[in-house]
């Protein structure tokens, strides 16, 4: 057991990929949009951006933003949310740039603006080496200005998120299956609703698993 | 030719109200399916496959129970899926809609889950991800013999693999 825990491994000796040609889950497991960047925006960036510049303020800000038909209104501020759907997430990605500038040192917003640039470049439905080498550039331009996060003290010095490590592996992974959005667990996991709420609520709460199948 | 297969599991909880009733459905899809199609839910580009077995296990430590749970659910993938990898490995014929025989190999293309979800395939201790490049080294172990093997077989496939998953690819 030890063992298995120094390196990582959660003891299955016996994957299912064992003896799979051509599939092994360096490949197969892909970059996630909805899990991969819009929680790390909700649980990193965001923590960032009301660490630097105050909850109340980033609150009053999201408060007096022009509420644009069809776009989501945070007349609350962002600050105390909970149960946020990943919807939200996305809509506080959109603003969250002219909220936070002019209340953040210049790197900050820098190195924000490149996370979401990559973010959003990421979201490509197809890519050519010109799009890959932007993506690159962004991922890189985060990482020159990332001191400024540490310098207003809203990280301290260690950036071992698992999460932004990941981004590490986005662009290998579209090189070698194609672009990431098509894998977007969101699609799924409607799917999954889809396939499985959906009958169950159809029938007589008496034995499930024989009635889908 | 080449036909990518998607999986995509995640557990979720189907009781409305009442009760704490579970289920871990896995969906199966066509990488030669176009992306805009398999992404709209009406047209059903995702079909169910199977239900993974929720267990609960006897034994007293949680950490034995959670590994068992997790051997088990490859235990089942691996029975699930021995048809697809025979068909990797020797290739099927199979028919396309207008009627022409084709030579197919169903290699895993993607498999679409959560973040544990994606530690428990690739057989990692949840919330300590690994980066492909550890990953590969873990799983080498396993797929090195194989690979070996099937060294010239890969890269024949390889090509045909890249071109199958380029998402503007279309069969028909």
């Amino acid at each position: 057991m030890k063992i298995i825990k120094r390196l990582c491994l959660n003891g299955v000796i016996e994957p299912f990929w064992k003896m799979y040609p051509l599939s092994d889950p360096s490949q197969f497991i892909t970059p996630e949009v909805l899990h991969h960047f819009h929680r790390l925006f909700w649980d990193h960036d965001v923590k960032w951006c009301i660490h630097c510049a105050g909850a109340s303020e980033v609150d009053f800000c999201f408060s007096v933003l022009q509420t644009i038909v069809g776009y989501r209104a945070f007349t609350e501020g962002i600050s105390k949310l909970k149960q946020v759907t990943g919807r939200d997430h996305r809509a506080v990605q959109q603003y969250i740039i002219g909220v936070i500038a002019g209340l953040v040192p210049r790197r900050f917003l820098i190195a924000i603006r490149a996370l979401l640039d990559f973010r959003y470049l990421a979201q490509a439905p197809s890519f050519t080496d010109h799009s890959l080498a932007n993506l690159a550039k962004s991922l890189q331009e985060f990482h020159d200005h990332k001191d400024a996060i540490v310098r207003a003290g809203a990280r301290k010095d260690s950036w071992t998120i698992p999460k932004l490590e990941l981004l590490q592996s986005v662009i290998p992974s579209i090189r070698d299956s194609g672009a990431v959005m098509q894998w977007s667990a969101d699609i799924t996991e409607h799917a999954h609703v889809q396939e499985i709420k959906v009958p169950a609520r159809a029938g007589n709460n008496q034995n499930y698993y024989s009635q889908k199948l | 030719m080449t036909l990518g297969v998607i999986l995509s599991s995640d557990k979720t909880n189907i009781s409305v109200i009442t009760g704490n009733r579970m289920a871990h459905p896995v969906l199966i899809s066509l990488t030669n399916i176009d992306a805009s199609i398999r992404s709209k839910t009406s047209l059903h580009g995702y079909l169910l496959l199977a239900l993974l077995p929720i267990t609960k296990f006897l034994h007293k430590n949680t950490r034995v129970r959670s590994l068992l749970q997790d051997r088990l659910t490859h235990q089942v993938l691996n029975k699930l899926l021995s048809p697809l990898k025979i068909a990797a490995a020797v290739g099927v014929m199979m028919s396309d809609p207008v009627g022409n025989l084709r030579y197919c190999f169903t290699p895993l293309a993607s498999w679409i889950a959560d973040t544990p979800e994606e530690s428990l395939l690739a057989r990692q201790v949840r919330r300590r991800l690994q980066s492909p490049q550890q990953r590969q080294r873990n799983s080498a172990t396993h797929s090195a013999t194989l690979r070996a093997r099937a060294l010239l077989h890969w890269r024949q496939l390889k090509s045909l693999v890249q071109n199958a998953l380029h998402p503007t690819t279309r069969t028909f």
